[in-house]
């Protein structure tokens, strides 16, 4: 399977279903694959291209909800699309303030489905890019030494050189070197470039 | 007045008196008269009954002596006074005496009353008082010659005879069961006066088996002639049947013996009519109430699936949907796959199937019905219920199993009426688990002994309460917040209606069993 083509995953225990989803996303030309419980799922390999799952909220063994939540906590940011018989409010409600990005009552429309693969592909698009981004944040960080991580935190809450050498005990010379050094290692030109990455990976000011 | 002569023979006295008009002496015609008036007198104070005679102005010429056996009182006492008889007559009897000496005035012949004396002793008797005037041969009145008769045992036999027909005539009104003889040679029906009631028929009328035939039902008339015939055969005859009196319906039962001469031949028949009119009733009301509550109870616990048959159709629909439009996408391509969209089409079908299914199913269940007995085997009752509910069960948490006997013996039963039994104790169930953490279910049929089988539920919930044990199938007992207490009654109801038993108990561990038994179908119990 080619792996930039976004593929769609569909986890349901009921085979009528399965099958008539898979040929329906086929016929838009996205790529589909089938699962009949939460469990099968979890054992696939991961997949590197954009991808959303389909995910009947009911199954015998691990639900569509529980599966969700243990993505959830491992960091899996799949985008989901939860489908039920059940025409639930209050689980849906439930569903989509937990991340999910659409929650349809079978029967759905094809419009339905194909919008909210749509938007599930986006969003996964969107989030492996920052986590491309975030990922390549966190590479040149750890090229910093402690002291010039240090020194990071307390520049980017926009205190003045001497003012931090007040704090960490030094001579403003020696800040000045550090904050070179962090500019030169982390590629960028001004302090509020700086605060913009530290935010992207989730960099904190000190604790006074 | 007694005399020698008084043993001598009958035939002796005869003898004298035919020599009597053949001029005897008069010494010895008076002696011979004298013999005969001893002779009449003998006769006449030998009487048993209480006799006198009254001359023209009466005046007692002559009062028996047995007048004190019957009052106490002594002739002489009589002879004194003649109105001693008037006297000891009790105070409501005095005007029936007064009215015959009056008609006696009027007209001198022979007649008879009855009343009641105190005799000496202040008891009662019964008196028949009968006159008979005295005529000589010139046809001269001589007063009369009285009798008369203690009658007291018969009249209180009369009265014990009238206390015993008007407690059995009143007991027959009170059971509304009349009773009837039907002289078969002379046609002639005699019926009790609680028949005539019940037939509307005015007391007395002269009735005949044809006449009876008329008032019953004429949809009835050919089963009661038919089953009375064959009665007359040597059939038993019991049978109920509607009757029609003055326009409204009645339902009877009757029963009745027949009587047959020597030769075989049927004589007569003796039987009794009951009015089952308010019992017919009662069945029909109870009857229909079952149904209405077996109803309610169907849809009640159709209320509670509703979401899990919502799935059971939603799922078949969306496949439906979903290749509907993948086919359509497939088709608006240059080339269509004809065989990838046969292939749709297909699965459309079958999913479509699978969705009607369902409803009939659904229909199944919730049509109202009689019993339709008919030979079923309980593991397939069984798993035609278990996808109504599997859903149910997935969406609960709930693992949901079945132990089936496969060599299981077949049962009659109604398949409608077992399946909602089978499907109200699975709800019961998947409730009982709602707040513990294991939750199964499991459902087995075993075969017993020849004679029946048990299913029985077992679930892993709560158990049941000691102190609701002894209400758990009583109508309108409930542990549920909203329950109408009606489903466990009703099961009960229908498996008793199958000849079958349903109990529960608690699981040595955890949980209940709900447990019923259905008699094997005879044909196949081997």
């Amino acid at each position: 399977m080619n792996e930039s083509n976004p593929t769609v995953f569909i986890v349901d225990d009921d085979a009528s279903v399965r099958k008539s989803l898979e040929r329906l996303i086929k016929s838009v030309g996205f790529n589909a694959e089938t699962f009949t419980s939460a469990e099968e799922f979890l054992s696939r390999k991961p997949y590197g291209g954009p991808s959303c799952l389909i995910l009947d909220v009911c199954m015998p063994g691990l639900s569509g909800i529980d599966l969700h939540k243990k993505l959830t906590r491992e960091e899996i940011p799949i985008p989901i699309i939860f489908i039920t018989g059940h025409g639930d409010i209050p689980m849906s409600v439930k569903a989509i303030k937990n991340g999910a990005v659409d929650f349809l009552p079978k029967p759905f429309d094809k419009k339905e489905l194909i919008s909210a693969i749509n938007q599930a592909i986006d969003r996964d698009v969107h989030t492996r890019k920052l986590l491309i981004e975030k990922e390549e944040i966190q590479h040149r960080l750890n090229t910093l030494t402690p002291r010039e991580f240090q020194v990071l935190r307390w520049v980017i809450t926009g205190m003045l050189n001497k003012q931090i050498a007040y704090e960490l005990g030094v001579t403003e010379k020696t800040i000045k070197v550090h904050r070179g050094r962090v500019m030169q290692k982390m590629q960028i030109d001004s302090v509020a470039e700086l605060v913009r990455l530290a935010q992207k990976v989730g960099i904190a000011p000190p604790n006074k | 007045m007694k005399g020698k002569s008084q043993n001598k023979s009958r035939s002796d006295n005869i003898s004298r008196t035919e020599k009597n008009g053949k001029g005897k002496n008069h010494q010895q015609w008076l002696m011979e008269l004298r013999e005969s008036e001893k002779l009449y007198r003998t006769v006449a104070d030998f009487t048993y009954d209480w006799e006198y005679w009254l001359d023209r102005n009466g005046q007692l010429l002559y009062v028996s002596p047995s007048c004190e056996r019957i009052t106490g009182y002594k002739r002489e006492e009589f002879i004194k006074k003649p109105s001693l008889v008037q006297e000891i007559i009790v105070a409501k009897d005095k005007g029936i005496w007064h009215e015959h000496r009056f008609s006696l005035e009027k007209k001198i012949e022979s007649r008879d009353v009855q009343f009641r004396i105190h005799k000496r002793n202040g008891q009662i008797c019964w008196i028949e008082h009968v006159c008979q005037p005295v005529i000589n041969e010139k046809g001269s009145f001589f007063g009369f010659r009285v009798s008369n008769r203690d009658i007291t045992e018969r009249k209180q036999m009369e009265e014990s005879l009238r206390i015993s027909r008007s407690n059995l005539n009143r007991a027959q009104e009170v059971a509304h069961l009349g009773s009837w003889y039907l002289d078969l040679i002379k046609n002639e029906l005699l019926w009790s006066d609680e028949i005539y009631r019940i037939f509307g028929v005015n007391l007395g009328s002269a009735m005949t088996y044809e006449k009876f035939l008329e008032i019953v039902h004429p949809e009835d008339r050919e089963y009661v002639d038919d089953s009375w015939k064959a009665a007359l055969d040597g059939k038993p005859y019991d049978i109920e049947h509607r009757i029609i009196v003055s326009g409204e319906l009645k339902w009877v039962r009757e029963k009745a013996e027949i009587e047959f001469n020597e030769e075989g031949k049927a004589v007569s028949g003796i039987g009794t009519v009951q009015d089952i009119t308010d019992r017919k009733q009662a069945e029909e009301d109870s009857h229909r109430l079952r149904e209405e509550l077996m109803h309610v109870s169907r849809v009640a616990a159709m209320g509670e699936l509703t979401a899990a048959l919502a799935h059971e159709l939603n799922q078949p629909l969306a496949a439906i949907l979903s290749n509907a439009q993948a086919a359509q996408r497939f088709l608006m391509s240059e080339e269509p796959d004809l065989d990838e969209i046969r292939e749709i089409i297909s699965d459309i079908v079958k999913d479509d199937k699978r969705a009607s299914e369902v409803i009939i199913r659904i229909r199944a269940l919730l049509r109202r019905s009689d019993f339709e007995f008919t030979k079923l085997n309980i593991n397939k009752v069984i798993e035609e219920v278990i996808p109504l509910v599997s859903s149910d069960s997935v969406i609960k948490n709930i693992a949901l199993s079945t132990e089936l006997d496969d060599k299981i013996p077949l049962i009659s039963g109604d398949r409608i009426q077992l399946q909602q039994v089978i499907l109200n104790l699975i709800l019961n169930g998947f409730e009982a688990m709602m707040k513990v953490n294991v939750r199964s279910l499991c459902i087995h049929t075993t075969q017993n002994d020849q004679m029946f089988i048990t299913v029985s539920v077992e679930d892993s919930g709560v158990g049941i309460e000691e102190k609701n044990q002894d209400h758990l199938f009583k109508p309108f007992f409930t542990t549920k917040k909203d329950g109408m207490g009606m489903g466990l009654a009703i099961n009960g109801a229908i498996i008793e209606a199958h000849g079958g038993h349903l109990w529960a108990k608690n699981n040595p561990d955890q949980g209940a069993t709900f447990c019923f038994t259905l008699p094997v179908c005879k044909e196949h119990s081997k």
